[in-house]
């Protein structure tokens, strides 16, 4: 188990902007969760010292790496993996924070009709993106993962139905704990800040230093304003394996039991919550059909087609998208 | 305290168990042997205390059924981690409901005297975070406890339980660096070594390492740790110290020194040159032993042996996994090394699974379960926190200092 390395913000490798911007912002940046996340908070705007700042930053750091380690498929102490080894039928007993975290992925299902599913990581498995063979897709006869666990509220407990279940919290880990985040720097006293991780999962919170809302560029290029809002990012292909001549995208359709197959590119939630962001673009992803069916919660979705003109359901009115696609 | 057989093997379904904790790991096979789960507290939920909490649940046979902590946000935190465990906010509550079995204590170090001594009294099996106090007159108070103690008390300095340690140990001691010619170590990390809060009163009790007057410095905090790689490789303590540092980065007036450095001096006119700074984190932590024949560098998960071109080769080495460092090649040092061979995993075993706390933790357990002596004695951590103490007087002063460890 390797602590992931911890490296210079990207977004600051312009050595005069780096120095423009040391003044007015705490910077860090670290691998973690497959990706590397990167934290802008104000100095002057959040009325605090420069190495206050950077303590909290350092703070925020901690959190994400304590769930790296215990939502990680690859570290086999990590409590994911405990879950996945242990036998069908018996009862898991989970702390509060894991529970909590199950549970909102299980309402996130059933929001999304299935198509955001954490045993979705069954499927990883079985279509060979875990090291496995493709072969082992066979086993997937009579699975169905929206049975694949039932939880227990009053033991806070998880008890999966086969044997083969192996959940994968890829698709919300960073927006469940840039949620997480959120809560502590609010707790802190620190009201404006950015935080990515990967740039797929986005916290805005603020404004930046000059009061303006931070921005986020869209599919090819869409600048969004977000105010105290999240992002999430979804692509069909950002991972892929080729399969009998095909190329077969990591996104899975938990319903299906297969690769997600549709014209999609690319989706971005805007959302307050950044564990739902993250779990309605993988869902629409998923199926495209879903952008007139997720809950009417304040939530902009933009889904991005190769041929098409991006399709937008934006109750807040935050986006305006005049382009088409190209 | 719960009477704990420690000869029978626990079978949890035999007890028919309905639900499974999510630890221990379901993949273990239990190495313990009580009859029912080690009942464990953690009190102090800061960083380190939750480290221990996440570690312990990966033990088998071993349930955190209580976290204590006088600061509510903490004890929150840790409650939300350990399934049904209950909550103290004082020592006193939690050691009147007499429901635990064993104590691992992570308070800030100025606090262990009161914390250590009360659990000791209480005749729990106590773990305690290192250093093992604030001052002399604290480390040789706990020392008197611990010997008058009934439970098993191990002390937290994790060199002596870790696998790659224990592994390189072998090696220095047969003879294969040969002469030792001189010692080196560093922490290097990039940290303000502040916990934030939007509270100043609980600002200040959180920022005890940054009191000059409740810690000591880097050289007290994590010199002691490393210091005492040393000691249990050559069976020696430095006499003499000498240091200097200062606060070269962060200006916010602290009055700890972020960066250090200092030198101890042995007996035989070896020397161990160590320093430390909070500003930067390159090569971070690791020891070395310099040798006429070889080197050997320990990075905690990690380590390796640098041999010299006229040193005699053994016929391990020739299957041995090797890494490049510039221009050194250095021979990896795997714990359980043979039997990762027979199972064709020699490269998994690079570095080990599990962090430090993990093997000192599963170790004073063990030692429980066995009715055997601990890797680190309560006496080894004091005489360590003792040299950390010095070499921390040494660098504040800027004078060279003798390391009294007699009565220790």
């Amino acid at each position: 188990m390797h602590s992931p390395s911890i490296q210079a913000p990207c977004v600051l490798q312009d050595p005069d902007k780096h120095r423009a911007l040391e003044d007015r912002y705490a910077c860090l940046a670290f691998d973690a969760m497959g990706c590397r996340f990167e934290f802008l908070l104000g100095i002057q705007s959040n009325r605090l010292s420069r190495c206050d700042t950077q303590a909290i930053a350092e703070e925020m750091r901690d959190i994400v790496l304590d769930w790296h380690h215990r939502l990680s498929i690859f570290d086999q102490t990590s409590d994911t993996s405990q879950i996945n080894r242990a036998p069908a039928n018996t009862p898991i007993v989970l702390d509060d924070d894991m529970y909590s975290l199950i549970a909102l992925c299980d309402r996130l299902r059933i929001q999304t009709g299935g198509a955001f599913n954490i045993a979705a990581g069954t499927l990883m498995h079985a279509h060979g993106f875990r090291g496995t063979n493709s072969k082992h897709a066979h086993s997937l006869q009579g699975i169905d993962l929206e049975k694949a666990f039932t939880l227990d509220h009053d033991l806070r407990s998880i008890t999966k139905s086969n044997n083969l279940i192996s959940l994968d919290f890829g698709a919300i880990a960073k927006g469940f704990v840039l949620d997480l985040i959120r809560d502590e720097l609010q707790e802190l006293g620190v009201q404006n800040a950015f935080v990515h991780g990967g740039t797929s999962s986005i916290l805005a919170m603020g404004t930046n230093q000059d009061g303006r809302p931070w921005m986020m560029n869209a599919g090819d290029g869409y600048p969004v304003p977000l105010n105290n809002l999240s992002a999430g990012v979804s692509e069909n292909n950002s991972q892929s394996r080729s399969h009998n001549a095909q190329l077969i995208g990591h996104v899975m359709d938990p319903n299906t039991n297969t690769p997600s197959n549709n014209s999609i590119s690319s989706v971005v939630c805007i959302h307050p919550n950044a564990a739902a962001a993250d779990a309605y673009s993988t869902a629409l992803c998923v199926n495209p059909s879903l952008i007139d069916q997720l809950p009417s919660d304040p939530c902009t979705l933009m889904a991005f087609d190769s041929s098409a003109p991006p399709q937008i359901r934006d109750p807040l009115g935050v986006v305006q998208i005049q382009r088409p696609i190209k | 305290m719960t009477e704990l057989d420690r000869r029978t093997f626990l079978t949890h379904a035999a007890g028919g168990v309905a639900a499974m904790a999510l630890v221990p790991d379901l993949r273990a096979m239990s190495r313990f042997a009580f009859n029912e789960s080690l009942k464990v507290a953690v009190v102090g939920i800061g960083r380190q205390g939750r480290a221990i909490m996440g570690e312990l649940g990966n033990i088998p046979d071993v349930s955190v059924i209580a976290v204590c902590d006088s600061d509510e946000r903490r004890l929150k935190s840790g409650l939300r981690r350990s399934a049904g465990a209950q909550g103290y906010a004082t020592l006193t509550e939690l050691l009147a409901s007499k429901t635990v079995d064993a104590i691992a204590i992570a308070t800030p170090t100025h606090t262990h005297r009161e914390v250590a001594i009360q659990c000791l009294k209480a005749g729990v099996h106590v773990y305690l975070e290192c250093p093992l106090a604030h001052t002399r007159e604290d480390c040789i108070a706990i020392s008197q406890a611990a010997r008058t103690a009934t439970g098993v008390i191990a002390a937290g300095l994790q060199g002596r339980s870790n696998p790659v340690y224990s592994l390189a140990r072998g090696f220095f001691r047969s003879d294969s660096v040969r002469d030792l010619i001189s010692m080196r170590a560093q922490n290097h990390k990039k940290t303000t070594w502040i916990s934030p809060s939007n509270d100043p009163i609980r600002k200040a009790a959180l920022n005890w390492k940054l009191d000059p007057a409740r810690a000591n410095g880097l050289a007290g905090e994590w010199g002691t740790h490393q210091f005492d790689v040393f000691h249990w490789y050559t069976g020696k303590y430095p006499t003499r110290v000498v240091g200097n540092g200062g606060v070269r980065f962060y200006e916010d007036g602290r009055k700890v020194h972020d960066t250090i450095s200092c030198t101890l001096m042995f007996e035989d006119g070896a020397t161990l040159a160590y320093d430390a700074t909070l500003a930067n984190s390159y090569g971070g932590k690791h020891e070395v032993f310099y040798g006429s024949n070889a080197a050997i560098k320990l990075g905690w998960s990690h380590g390796w042996l640098f041999k010299e071109s006229d040193a005699p080769t053994q016929g391990w080495e020739v299957y041995a996994n090797r890494q490049q460092f510039h221009n050194d090649e250095g021979i990896t040092l795997i714990a359980g090394a043979t039997k990762l061979a027979e199972q064709g995993k020699l490269k998994e075993g690079i570095g080990l699974p599990h962090p430090a706390v993990y093997y000192s933790l599963e170790n004073w357990i063990n030692a429980i379960a066995s009715g055997t002596d601990p890797a680190c004695s309560i006496d080894e951590a004091a005489r360590a926190t003792v040299v950390g103490i010095t070499a921390n007087d040494a660098i504040v002063s800027g004078k060279m200092l003798d390391i009294d460890l007699s009565g220790l």
